[in-house]
């Protein structure tokens, strides 16, 4: 509540006043329905406005949709007028259509004078990310996650891709363990390629595939997950017209080695949109069939920093770096076999720090090892809620033997009924970190085909307790799950055939 | 007069020796010779050095211009040439260093001159072909020079003139005709490399593998691939199509100077850092441990307990948030907090206390607080680290903000959310072009907010505009802080900006100049209020047209009323 209870008590700054005016003077009209009482948001490609409903119309209609009862308040979001109409079209329409989940901020109003578009939403007393990131406990994680892949599970089942899931996109109100999925102007519909691909046309050859920047060969796979051309370094063989053709060692001339100086090959383009760290290694990879499997890896990138207490995780500089830091943290070897799934090839020779696999215990061993660095330093203050994750992954680390959950030995660890207290809770809160740390590992699968979806992931049994208790549930029924499973290719393209080795 | 037999030239690395012409004029000499000349090869590479100089003697023979037109070219036979092609193809591949003469005939326009580079770019790409080497540079190893000067009367240039040095040399000189036809005469078919050049990847591999094998099958070329290929030869990182279909998505290379330095190297590295950063960046010049950075973390720590307390009584039991009081369960934990480090340092200084000493850097700096401290040892450190206000002045102010990364101590440095920045559809992988709103076209990946205002006072410098004052207002976060010192608690944050305010606000009327790229108009513009009351964006702005699907949208919303 911070925003909120700063908001009454700050003074609004003179410029923001002006701005404010000036948003009054452009907008006849907008007097009389809203009165606006301060900026709370800057973005990309617009500003936000707290707002009271000086009507009431909008939070009457849409009182679901608003966290506490009787709200007067709405946000006005100004689409500044260097976007296209297309593109602020295309984002207002997603959020009319996504309009019927109360995770998902709904369009309650709209209105255009000349080029400035102005969208009403309503108004969410969130708390930003930075303030709790480092003291959420596991099970406010755990809520916070499943507010958020419930918010997702719906826009996936409209078929629609958010393209950029991020804390600032997500309002969160740890008190009222509700949030909230906004800001769809990069979201996009995600293409059916199941369809394309059961058309059995033969006049569609593999290679004139190849041509189209929608193809990506990462969804001509069939069920058993082999990949026809696993070995991304091996030459490749393509048997046209019975002849056999190489294609990356011609006659010494190695393409994994060296590349053409002229290069006269087009570029591949891929919509890249999204937010530096939170872009899956698909979308790093210009895949031309991406997914909404791609806000899932950011869901991943999220839940990453709340466990090791890190943000941003990420730094990414450019895509190239975005690349290299999953290598890091991963090894080389698996963005390579990633890579191999779209097509490509990936070599990495000579870097110090870039080493074929990621720091010992992959993703466990390197959030403990960044929380040991705290633990170190001193940096967590002494009623930090870390320590639990840090003890929790020292033992499941580098203390095989027990299986059971160890209280620290020091002099302040309690006896008695207490003591039990404490075991209880601690057993509770171990169970919740493995099964979170396992939710992890399913949003940072590699191949966005193996990837979970929101809704499966919904089912992991780190939410065993909210789909216990009911209360929450709100799943739309949707089919996406089968439609992901059901684009399987079938290998009856005879012209081409390919054969690593 | 007298003509040459470009047969003859195979008599490069011989002794000029007699030939006897027959009457019936059949050339017999020609065989022997080039036989001759292999087992001379062998030799050379023995004693190469000396080879070379042997070899450079000019070795054209003269002959009775119409025996050469009569009967010469006719009476080579097959057996002969394949002989002929095959010495001087050694004799590229093994020894040539072929150097490009610069100078220019004198009078030669700039349409002639361009022909010219053309045909020497073609040139160049038949001798790399057979393997012969380029340099850029003459020198005594040259074997031979190509010019597009007339070679007949070198003897008047200068002795300084290449021309005359090389001929004082024995190199070979050429002109651009008889280059062409040497290389004619061995088979390099100039046309197809000219046209494999330009289509080159579109007709991919297979074309090259063709080429390659119609062209000089017998012989490797590494040369060849060379000229059309960048090999890796250092650190590398390279992503690309197996297809080869696209080009490829990374091309990165680095010097090994360039990775000398392990503190700076171009890639990411693991720093791990602590406090929350992002490990990529690490803590940077902050030593966490040091007294200053100890004492302001405790604070922090301190101010924020209650509500990590709150938050962890919320979640204790369920992932529903219980906002009754429960009792508080902690796991002990052995590992060194803020807390332990603040007590460690405090007992540290109280021992000390009376020497006046001057120990680490942070005491140095801060011996005011040092000093504090040591009076008061029971005082609140709250109290201790809000004490320097006004009095401590520019310097210490400065000093509190050290641009320390992601600094969780400092407080939200703008009222307004900002938010790491997501790009919009662009579709490039061009960083270099990332510009104002990030809306433009090739821009690729995103910037925050800081850096935005970094790069847009940089344009703004670089455009000459009058940018001397740095705008305020919530944008630039940067500039803000480097006059906020570190606020402890709220109240003093809603002090502090008041004051700022005042400071800040004769600058405020100047606009924040707002660089971006307008969709609609598609352009680069370096103020928004310029921009959009420019005739295009207006006209653009007023047509509903434009906006219809909007506007349908809105009716709908509208009818929901």
């Amino acid at each position: 509540m911070d925003k909120s209870a700063v908001g009454a008590v700050e003074e609004v700054p003179q410029d923001i006043k002006d701005e404010m005016g000036r948003l009054y003077s452009d907008i006849p009209g907008l007097e009389e329905d809203y009165e606006l009482i301060d900026k709370i948001g800057e973005g990309t490609f617009s500003s936000v406005y707290k707002a009271k409903d000086l009507k009431g119309k909008i939070c009457r209609k849409y009182d679901t949709h608003f966290w506490s009862l009787g709200s007067k308040y709405v946000a006005l979001k100004k689409i500044y007028v260097t976007s296209s109409p297309q593109r602020i079209y295309n984002e207002l329409n997603l959020l009319y259509v996504l309009t019927g989940c109360t995770r998902v901020a709904p369009l309650c109003d709209a209105t255009r004078v000349r080029d400035q578009v102005i969208a009403v939403l309503p108004y969410y007393p969130h708390e930003e990310f930075r303030n709790f990131y480092r003291d959420l406990p596991i099970k406010g994680i755990k809520m916070y996650l499943w507010e958020m892949l419930q918010a997702l599970s719906f826009v996936h089942s409209k078929g629609i891709i958010h393209r950029d899931v991020k804390p600032t996109n997500f309002l969160y109100n740890p008190e009222l363990g509700r949030g909230v999925l906004v800001d769809f102007g990069l979201a996009e519909l995600q293409v059916d390629y199941s369809n394309e691909l059961a058309e059995k046309d033969n006049s569609f050859s593999m290679k004139d595939r190849r041509n189209q920047e929608q193809f990506c060969p990462c969804i001509l796979r069939d069920f058993t997950g082999a990949s026809p051309h696993q070995g991304a370094t091996t030459p490749m063989v393509t048997i046209q017209n019975g002849k056999v053709v190489y294609l990356n060692n011609v006659n010494g001339v190695d393409l994994t080695k060296g590349y053409p100086k002229n290069e006269t090959r087009r570029i591949k383009r891929a919509n890249r949109a999204g937010t530096r760290g939170f872009r899956a290694p698909e979308v790093l990879m210009k895949c031309g069939s991406q997914t909404t499997k791609i806000d899932i890896w950011s869901v991943g990138v999220i839940l990453f920093s709340l466990l090791a207490r890190r943000f941003p995780m990420f730094q990414s500089l450019d895509d190239t770096d975005s690349l290299l830091e999953l290598c890091t943290i991963f090894g080389w070897k698996k963005i390579r076999k990633c890579a191999a799934l779209h097509g490509l090839g990936f070599e990495v020779s000579g870097l110090k720090y870039i080493k074929e696999n990621g720091p010992a215990g992959e993703l466990k061993g390197f959030v403990y090892e960044l929380l040991e660095k705290e633990c170190q330093t001193g940096t967590l203050p002494e009623y930090s809620i870390a320590f639990e994750t840090y003890e929790y992954l020292s033992q499941e680390l580098h203390d095989k033997r027990s299986i059971e959950p160890r209280l620290p030995d020091v002099e302040s660890t309690p006896e008695g009924p207490e003591a039990y207290e404490l075991k209880k809770y601690q057993e509770e809160i171990w169970s919740d970190h493995y099964w979170c740390f396992q939710l992890l590992e399913q949003c940072f699968e590699m191949d966005p085909q193996k990837r979970s979806s929101a809704n499966e992931l919904l089912r992991s049994a780190f939410f065993n307790e909210i789909n216990e208790s009911g209360v929450y549930t709100e799943i739309e029924s949707t089919d996406e799950d089968d439609s992901d499973r059901s684009d399987g290719f079938d290998a009856g393209e005879n012209d081409v055939v390919l054969i690593s080795g | 007069m007298v003509a040459r037999s470009p047969l003859r030239e195979t008599d490069a690395n011989l002794q000029q020796r007699p030939v006897d012409v027959g009457e019936d004029g059949i050339v017999r000499g020609g065989l022997v010779t080039k036989k001759r000349t292999l087992e001379r090869i062998e030799l050379q590479e023995r004693k190469k050095c000396k080879a070379e100089r042997a070899r450079s003697i000019e070795g054209a023979v003269k002959v009775n211009k119409t025996t050469a037109m009569k009967n010469i070219e006719p009476k080579v036979t097959p057996s002969e040439l394949l002989d002929w092609q095959n010495n001087w193809k050694r004799i590229m591949r093994r020894e040539s260093r072929i150097y490009f003469d610069t100078a220019d005939e004198t009078e030669s326009s700039k349409l002639v001159k361009s022909k010219m580079d053309k045909r020497k770019d073609l040139l160049k790409s038949g001798f790399v072909s057979l393997g012969a080497q380029i340099t850029q540079f003459f020198d005594c190893n040259v074997t031979i020079v190509i010019t597009r000067r007339p070679i007949d009367n070198i003897h008047l240039l200068p002795e300084s003139d290449i021309l005359s040095r090389a001929k004082k040399g024995y190199m070979k000189v050429w002109g651009y005709e008889k280059a062409f036809r040497f290389l004619k005469n061995l088979d390099v078919e100039l046309h197809d490399l000219e046209k494999t050049r330009q289509t080159w990847m579109h007709l991919a591999c297979q074309i090259y593998c063709k080429m390659k094998s119609c062209m000089v099958r017998p012989i490797e070329t590494p040369g060849l691939d060379a000229m059309i290929f960048n090999y890796f030869k250092f650190p590398h990182v390279y992503m690309f199509d197996l297809w080869q279909t696209w080009a490829p998505i990374i091309t990165l290379e680095w010097k090994p100077q360039e990775l000398k330095d392990l503190k700076k190297l171009p890639y990411p590295v693991l720093k791990m850092g602590t406090f929350g950063r992002c490990p990529f960046i690490g803590d940077g010049n902050c030593d966490e441990t040091s007294y200053r950075r100890v004492i302001k973390r405790y604070a922090r720590d301190k101010s924020n307990k209650n509500y990590a307390l709150k938050l962890r009584r919320m979640y204790q039991f369920s992932a529903q948030p219980n906002l009754h009081q429960q009792e508080l369960i902690i796991i002990p934990h052995t590992c060194l907090d803020s807390k332990r480090c603040y007590e460690t340092w405090k007992s540290t200084v109280s021992e000390e206390s009376g020497e006046e000493e001057q120990t680490s850097s942070a005491s140095c700096k801060e011996s005011s607080k040092t000093l504090k401290i040591r009076q008061e040892p029971s005082v609140e450190v709250g109290e201790l680290v809000l004490e320097p206000k006004k009095p401590a002045t520019m310097g210490l102010a400065r000093q509190e903000t050290e641009e320390f990364p992601d600094d969780l101590c400092d407080k939200k440095k703008s009222r307004v959310t900002q938010e790491i920045k997501a790009s919009g559809a662009h579709q490039s992988n061009d960083v270099a072009t990332s510009f104002g709103n990030g809306l433009g076209p090739t821009t690729a990946s995103v910037m925050n907010k800081n850096l935005k205002t970094l790069s847009r006072l940089v344009v703004d410098r670089r455009l000459g505009a009058k940018a001397t004052n740095v705008p305020h207002g919530p944008a630039p976060q940067c500039n803000e802080s480097v006059q906020k010192p570190a606020e402890i608690n709220d109240e003093q944050t809603t002090k502090k900006r008041k004051v700022e305010a005042k400071v800040t606000q004769p600058t405020k009327n100047e606009v924040v100049k707002n660089a971006g790229y307008c969709e609609n108009c598609r352009v680069k513009y370096e103020s928004l209020d310029g921009h959009i009351v420019t005739e295009k964006h207006q006209l653009f702005a007023q047509n509903d047209f434009n906006f219809e699907m909007i506007d349908s949208l809105i009716e709908k919303l509208r009818f929901q009323f």
